[in-house]
């Protein structure tokens, strides 16, 4: 009998032993306990099922690596030292202490196991192994009321480029083995009494945006051969109202990358659209009040990328409008302004209560 | 005050009075003006780009969509339902029946028929949902994104768009109100050169910009340059970012009266055809301004529009109000379009909160943040949709509720602004552009 007890308790003695040996594997043991217990009120901020905004109570999160090392200055869990911890402090007061962790009124206590294992993760470095708690963890997917498709909402640091037509985003596609332009070539442009003003379209982006830096005046067909050199990186170029004529097109027709270009106001024509077929990856062309004409419209089918024209108050027909939208039918030419009727007298007598 | 007799005087007082009140009703600095005469200095010496080292350094400007933001804002609280979100067959709808719009499935209040018409351009946001339902208090939080208190002034939204992003076009200001709103936040505790200009009238234009009869340039420069020579010790005495913040305004205002793009501010140039369009009331002059302006590369430009607390007899009054901004909106909307702007142009349609659903005795709808909404249209928006829902009456947000500070986040994240990007006030508190509020990244 009492070998019998001997061997029982050894057989369960010694699984404990080597489980004792083993560290404990936070994303198997520890987040599970978190998730069960913890998670519903200590995650990241939500909208819940009532459009009701949630934020972590206590402003401590237990649901993502980086939300954790947030809570409490980063106190909450500090490593090898179980009893600095705030969150020992919580979970292991007693059943009936209001400020136990669950609280007495969202369940039971965790077990004396679940709290032991939690100090011992702790004591043994608190290591978190390759979990972050991005992805999988069910936190990550909030309890909201999805009646749009919309997703929920996150917040941006920086923007990402958004493509019109469906497909991979020219941003993607156009920074492909483009290394970022050398730093000797930008520095011109960030001095002082420049022309140009050159930026990254963001993210660190080798693709750039490129506009007048003040006086428009300034920006001439001598002006922009100071793009030559970081021609292959512009992305998107601003040359409303300046000086650009058709000479100075010939240093556009070299930004093979060019996505959108605004030549609004400026003094380029036919001859100059012509070349600027050359850039073959534009989405988006302005000529409002130039002096472009129907032989621009034959060159500008050669687009094929284009999804925007501006042509109003061009020399441009009606009849090459309504040719081009035949021809290229992803594109939408802006001929003439859909302005509203002026009002009638009566609206006009009806002055309102105004400021 | 009139030009000619500030002038006219010799003495140094009434140049100075000419200078302050050129530079109050060009970029609302006050009077008790401190002059920065190295920088005035500068401004004479150098042509419109003027220096460079005074430009803050933009923080960040990612894939901005948005170069330019042209706000206009209804005052008093618009009515929600009676425009734009109407609840047609509801008991909360009103007498006005609503109108289809170019876009299947969204329908507009009977009181914007011309607005519907581009309705593809437009997304409107139908869920807003705030606390405020004082008008100081929420216009206030519509302005800044923070609650009003009494221990600091905070930014508002156009002013953190400079301070973060600069300006387009140096010989111009960066940052316009037309229509009113002088008194409202403006630099808050950024420093004074992030001051708006205040437009009264856009009719008028800009004022005090012109040199008055008799006043060659030479004279101007002599005087000014007599200026420099007689505050040379007091600005060496007193070297202080707000001596040297003051003196930017007022060297912007030298650079602004210098500039050829000062016709921007002139709706006398455009033909009448064009001013009919747009309406030829308050509002759709202060439209067709902000179109010039945007077209001469000023960043932020906001049109205020009052009369909205619509207490009693709102339906009499929307029919009084709405049509300037029916017609401005479209005007603006298809004027904007046409000229390849749209597309780098954010136009917002905002006001401080709703109206309740329920009509009272007096005919009037009360005051009711619990559901608003707001309208974007360019600036990288996706037109023909509707963000979020409000419920049958139009009485709660049934699905995304959206809250002010997430309004003015989506206008940062459409600037290019990184909205969680801290900067701090004169007493170290940090404060960021849209506070805590999140942009609604899917609408672009």
């Amino acid at each position: 009998m009492k070998t019998r007890l001997a061997l029982c308790l050894l057989a369960i003695a010694a699984p404990l032993a080597a489980q004792s040996k083993k560290k404990v594997d936070f994303a198997k043991e520890i987040f599970p306990i978190f998730d069960r217990q913890c998670t519903e009120c200590h995650r990241a901020t939500y909208v819940d099922e009532n459009g009701r905004r949630r934020r972590p109570k206590g402003r401590v999160m237990l649901d993502t690596l980086a939300n954790i090392e947030k809570s409490k200055g980063g106190k909450l869990i500090i490593a090898t030292k179980p009893d600095d911890s705030i969150i020992m402090e919580s979970i292991a007061l007693p059943a009936d202490d209001e400020d136990r962790m669950p609280p007495p009124k969202k369940g039971p206590p965790l077990s004396k196991y679940q709290v032991e294992l939690i100090r011992r993760w702790i004591a043994e470095g608190a290591d978190y192994g390759k979990w972050t708690g991005e992805a999988t963890s069910k936190a990550a997917q909030p309890k909201e009321r999805s009646s749009s498709t919309a997703p929920a909402k996150r917040s941006a640091a920086t923007p990402a480029a958004n493509s019109k037509r469906p497909g991979v985003s020219p941003v993607v596609t156009l920074s492909k083995g483009l290394n970022p332009a050398k730093a000797e070539l930008l520095a011109p442009f960030a001095a002082a009494g420049a022309v140009f003003s050159v930026k990254s379209i963001g993210d660190d982006s080798p693709l750039l945006r490129v506009s007048a830096c003040g006086n428009t005046d300034d920006v001439d067909d001598q002006a922009i051969a100071q793009l030559l050199p970081i021609a292959e990186h512009i992305f998107e170029l601003d040359l409303a109202r300046s000086r650009i004529s058709d000479a100075g097109c010939a240093v556009v027709a070299k930004m093979r990358r060019l996505t959108k270009l605004d030549l609004r106001q400026s003094r380029v024509s036919n001859a100059g659209v012509k070349q600027l077929t050359a850039c073959k990856e534009l989405r988006s062309l302005n000529l409002f009040d130039t002096r472009v004409g129907d032989y621009a419209m034959a060159a500008i089918g050669e687009l094929k990328q284009l999804e925007q024209l501006y042509v109003w108050k061009t020399d441009v027909s009606s009849k090459a409008v309504l040719r081009l939208r035949s021809q290229a039918k992803g594109l939408r030419v802006v001929f003439i302004p859909d302005m509203p009727d002026a009002m009638d007298d009566a609206q006009q007598g009806r002055r309102g209560r105004r400021k | 005050m009139s030009l000619r007799r500030a002038i006219r005087g010799v003495d140094l007082d009434t140049r100075r009075n000419f200078l302050t009140g050129m530079a109050r009703s060009m970029f609302g600095v006050g009077a008790g003006a401190m002059f920065g005469p190295s920088l005035i200095a500068g401004a004479l010496n150098q042509g419109p780009q003027g220096s460079k080292a005074q430009d803050p350094e933009p923080i960040v400007l990612g894939n901005a969509s948005a170069k330019h933001v042209i706000y206009l804002f209804m005052s008093g609280g618009m009515s929600h339902i009676d425009t734009l979100d109407p609840k047609p067959g509801q008991k909360t709808h009103g007498p006005k029946e609503a109108v289809s719009t170019n876009v299947d499935g969204i329908q507009l209040g009977g009181y914007l028929p011309k607005t519907a018409r581009h309705m593809d351009k437009c997304c409107i946001i139908s869920s807003m949902n705030s606390t405020q339902g004082a008008h100081e208090q929420a216009q206030y939080l519509m302005r800044t994104s923070y609650e009003k208190r009494g221990t600091i002034q905070h930014p508002s939204t156009g002013a953190w768009c400079q301070r973060m992003a600069g300006r387009h076009n140096d010989s111009l200001p960066g940052h316009v109100i037309i229509g009113g709103g002088s008194d409202a936040p403006g630099a808050g505790f950024f420093s004074a050169e992030f001051q708006p200009v205040p437009i009264g009238n856009a009719n008028d234009g800009l004022q005090n910009v012109s040199l008055p009869k008799g006043i060659t340039e030479s004279r101007f420069k002599r005087r000014l340059e007599m200026l420099h020579g007689l505050d040379k010790t007091f600005a060496k005495k007193h070297q202080q970012a707000s001596v040297t913040s003051y003196s930017q305004a007022y060297e912007d205002a030298v650079k602004v009266m210098r500039s050829s793009d000062l016709v921007a501010f002139d709706i006398g140039q455009e033909s009448q055809a064009m001013k009919d369009a747009y309406g030829t009331g308050s509002f759709g002059n202060g439209c067709l301004m902000a179109r010039r302006l945007v077209e001469h590369g000023v960043r932020y430009v906001e049109v205020m529009s009052g009369g909205w607390d619509t207490h009693s007899e709102n339906f009499d009054r929307l029919e009084d109000l709405t049509p300037q901004i029916d017609q401005g909106l479209s005007a603006l909307l298809a004027d904007l379009d046409a000229r390849g702007l749209l597309q780098d142009t954010m136009v917002v349609l905002a006001s401080e909160f709703g109206r309740t659903p329920d009509i009272d005795e007096d005919n009037g709808r009360n005051h009711y943040p619990k559901a608003f909404s707001a309208l974007l249209a360019g600036g990288g928006v996706r037109g023909g949709q509707r963000y979020g829902k409000t419920d049958k009456e139009g009485r709660e947000p049934d699905s995304e509720p959206t809250s002010i500070p997430d309004l003015n986040a989506t206008i940062a994240y459409a600037c290019g602004l990184p909205t969680d990007h801290k900067l701090y006030s004169p007493s170290g508190r940090p404060f960021q552009v849209a506070d805590k509020g999140m942009a609604i990244t899917e609408i672009f």
